[in-house]
């Protein structure tokens, strides 16, 4: 029933009035925490900001849930990535050994290749995320939404008690 | 849009204060469960703690009833300790770098008998095998260790001493003198063919010399020559002028027969020397045997007992997985006690999930450092004897992952001793020279040893008790391998064979091979680079049980020597005693026809002087007479 659930969250939160910057941004920072190895501080430090910041937690969950899947299939480059960016690059060798003397930063786990890697990439996909996927919501709710309300699919997720209840509460 | 969400933070704050106290107050726990994680990580096996306090007040911990499951021997603990207690310095913990000045490690006891499984889940064991085999993949020690595995596998041969035994019973079944000796051309045997026919030939060719020799014909004309000379009577000095001339030939005669006779006897004394005597014949047929005896034992293959390989496959396996233990410790030290040179800024160590990176800064704290350790613990423990157990205690000093920050190697040293046993270990785990030095070093004096299992082997007895001195160094010097150990075993007792294990004959040999050692010396060495390693294993077992094997089997091999021996006295007795009969036959007979030519010569010839003796007495009888008559005749004549 996973895949049905995560239909429903994508229609609900595409079909709700939540902004699309706040969707946008939830999804771009599900990104980083999907691609990051769990239980590093860089998790606990994202997941604060996703609190902390009026962005959409639905959508930040269901990125994560997505990119940790990703995440073992881009493990290598992202290992490449770092490796090339804690070794390779010389002139970086001062700050990552100031970052590795200093309170709190280790337990980030940056010196790792894959975490840093993973991190840099989920930085940079960042970004491109939220604008590529705040568009799709504006273009989605013009164009698409009407016709995808429609589907029987749909109607049937409406139907479904758990979307009462959310309806209730967002009332 | 706001970009605040105002409202979070009181509930967070609220969640961070209640996850922060749960998390203190859990503390313990979570910590109990990562020391157990990384412990069952590194070992490969269960490890538990049975009490864990934290107090941060303090900075300190207190560890009670850690034990660490053998991988190998799940029902055994690899080693347990009963307290550890140590107070860490907090503000370096906030830079993850663990500092303490003294740890206190009570009540060390290794080999101990657990009451549970002490083997990790296999999906776990698999995960985490995978996890190490991957982190370990390019390891030094890991190579060295499978190189010494294959290593043992070449020179350990599958079949240990019982195998020779059982194919040493099964080659002696399987010999079949009779059939053996009825494949294999017999040198005696062709000896006495050819004795036979060369001495047929040689009393041939002797009869044939005494038939040319005519000696039937030179004794009837010298008959006849008498005959005649009987026949002439001498009356008138005409007759003794006949007869006279006869004698002269029958002399002529006799002449010859002596020259025969001659010839004879030289024949005679040929024959002899061909012809020696009945012993001197068979002495030569003996050795014959003798070859024949010696080239069918050589045939037969009968197995030998070489000393060589013995000690390596009685105590091989023991060294190598002494070795591996000591390597896999090594290994260990290695892999938490990284090397790096001065100039190196980072270094780099394989995890599960891509590499780490470790920055190095001068002056700056190592993440690990563990200034000083208190140990003391004892070599006896659950399922072991505790009565002659000693209590050990020692010092291990800078414990760290960065040795050239603390510019001190690890340092172990560990000793106990009790009347005459004295247990001392000493370690060195050095990181501050050009190359890594890892020494490992056991000597032990007189340990009282009980149950003691030499070899893995169902054959060989256990040692019920005996006196045990081990000096011992497992040295990793760069890549440099050099592991040497002497172990003497005195006054030792095996124990006594099962009431199951005396029905079986060959646990019985081997029992008593074993049980009449009252001194066991082994001397192994394993050393060189790892792929020119050499491995040594030298004892005082190999002489052992060679000599006592001898005993054993010396009395069935010796059956199977008298019967090969009797089988081919047997096999060549009728033709010894064919040839010895036609041997002595032709001897006589060549005698009789002697000695009767002989005598006939012999006779003939004194028939010849007694007749010319005879014949010349007559003659001056004769001639007396006509002197008498002619003197009578002339003074007849004169005084008429």
């Amino acid at each position: 029933m996973i895949p049905l659930k995560v239909v429903k969250s994508i229609v609900q939160f595409l079909h709700s009035n939540i902004s699309p910057i706040e969707i946008a941004l939830g999804f771009g920072f599900g990104v980083i925490a999907g691609l990051l190895p769990t239980g590093t501080l860089l998790s606990f430090f994202l997941l604060i900001c996703v609190i902390i910041l009026n962005v959409n937690f639905s959508a930040f969950l269901l990125s994560t849930g997505l990119f940790k899947l990703i995440a073992y299939i881009i493990d290598p480059v992202a290992h490449r990535i770092g490796y090339f960016l804690l070794v390779k690059l010389d002139f970086m060798e001062n700050i990552w050994t100031s970052l590795y003397n200093m309170p709190f930063i280790p337990f980030t786990r940056f010196y790792n290749t894959v975490v840093l890697g993973s991190f840099v990439i989920g930085i940079l996909l960042f970004i491109p995320t939220v604008v590529v996927v705040q568009k799709f919501i504006v273009f989605y709710r013009k164009n698409l939404a009407y016709k995808v309300e429609q589907l029987k699919i749909v109607k049937l997720i409406k139907l479904s008690s758990w979307y009462d209840w959310y309806n209730k509460l967002k009332s | 849009m706001k970009y605040i969400r105002w409202k979070a933070l009181i509930p967070l704050l609220i969640f961070s204060l209640l996850l922060t106290i749960f998390f203190l107050f859990f503390l313990d726990t979570f910590l109990k469960k990562s020391i157990i994680s990384a412990g069952e990580s590194i070992f490969g096996a269960k490890v538990e703690i049975s009490y864990l306090n934290i107090k941060l007040k303090h900075s300190s911990i207190e560890i009670k009833g850690l034990q660490i499951a053998d991988k190998s021997d799940p029902w055994k603990n690899l080693f347990e300790i009963d307290r550890i207690k140590f107070d860490f310095r907090f503000i370096p913990i906030l830079s993850k770098k663990f500092i303490i000045e003294d740890m206190t490690v009570e009540g060390i006891k290794w080999s101990t008998k657990r009451d549970t499984y002490g083997g990790l889940p296999p999906r776990k064991l698999k995960r985490l095998e995978k996890k190490r085999q991957k982190e370990d993949r390019d390891s030094f020690t890991t190579k060295l260790m499978l190189t010494i595995k294959q290593k043992a596998e070449q020179e350990i041969k599958e079949l240990p001493i019982v195998q020779n035994i059982k194919s040493y019973e099964e080659q002696l079944r399987k010999i079949n003198i009779e059939k053996l000796l009825s494949e294999f051309e017999l040198e005696s045997k062709k000896t006495i063919i050819q004795m036979q026919q060369s001495y047929t030939e040689k009393y041939q060719s002797y009869i044939d010399k005494i038939q040319k020799l005519d000696i039937d014909q030179q004794v009837s004309t010298a008959k006849e020559l008498l005959d005649e000379l009987s026949s002439v009577k001498i009356e008138k000095y005409d007759d003794i002028k006949t007869i006279q001339t006869k004698v002269a030939i029958i002399n002529e005669k006799k002449k010859s027969i002596e020259e025969t006779l001659d010839s004879i006897n030289r024949l005679k004394s040929d024959f002899d020397k061909d012809f020696v005597e009945l012993k001197d014949i068979n002495s030569k047929i003996n050795s014959a045997l003798d070859s024949d005896y010696k080239n069918i034992l050589s045939k037969l293959q009968l197995p030998e007992f070489k000393k060589e390989n013995i000690s390596k496959t009685l105590f091989g396996q023991m060294w190598i997985d002494r070795v591996n233990t000591a390597i896999n410790y090594i290994h260990l030290a290695r892999k938490y006690f990284q090397m790096r040179k001065e100039k190196d800024k980072k270094t780099i160590r394989p995890r599960m999930r891509g590499v780490d990176v470790v920055f190095h800064k001068k002056e700056v704290l190592p993440n690990l450092w563990i200034k000083k350790m208190f140990v003391s613990g004892t070599t006896g423990g659950k399922g072991k004897d505790n009565e002659e157990a000693l209590l050990l205690s020692g010092l291990v000093t800078g414990i760290t992952s960065d040795q050239l920050v603390t510019g001190e190697p690890t340092i172990v040293k560990l000793s106990g001793k009790k009347l005459q046993q004295n247990y001392v270990l000493e370690a060195i785990f050095d990181r501050t020279k050009e190359v890594p030095v890892d020494t490992i070093k056991i000597n032990v004096e007189n340990l009282v040893t009980k149950n003691l299992i030499l070899s893995n082997n169902e054959w060989i007895p256990k040692i019920d008790r005996c006196n045990m001195s081990v000096n011992s160094t497992f040295a990793l010097i760069g890549e440099e391998l050099d592991c040497n150990m002497i172990i003497w075993f005195n006054n030792i007792n095996f124990a006594k064979l099962d009431q199951t294990d005396t029905s079986d004959e060959l646990k019985k040999l081997l029992y008593e091979i074993f049980s009449s050692m009252e001194k066991l010396y082994i001397n192994a060495k394993l050393y060189g680079r790892k792929d020119s390693l050499s491995f040594e294993i030298n004892s005082n077992i190999d002489d052992l049980v060679i000599n006592k094997m001898k005993t054993i089997f010396g009395r069935t091999l010796q059956e199977y020597k008298e019967r090969i021996k009797s089988e081919l006295e047997k096999n060549i007795m009728e033709h010894r005693e064919k040839f010895f009969k036609e041997y002595t036959q032709k001897k006589d007979e060549f005698l009789g026809i002697y000695n009767e030519k002989k005598n006939t010569l012999e006779q003939v010839k004194a028939e010849i002087e007694q007749k010319v003796k005879q014949v010349n007495l007559e003659i001056n009888r004769v001639t007396d007479t006509l002197k008498k008559k002619a003197e009578e005749e002339i003074k007849k004549r004169l005084f008429r």
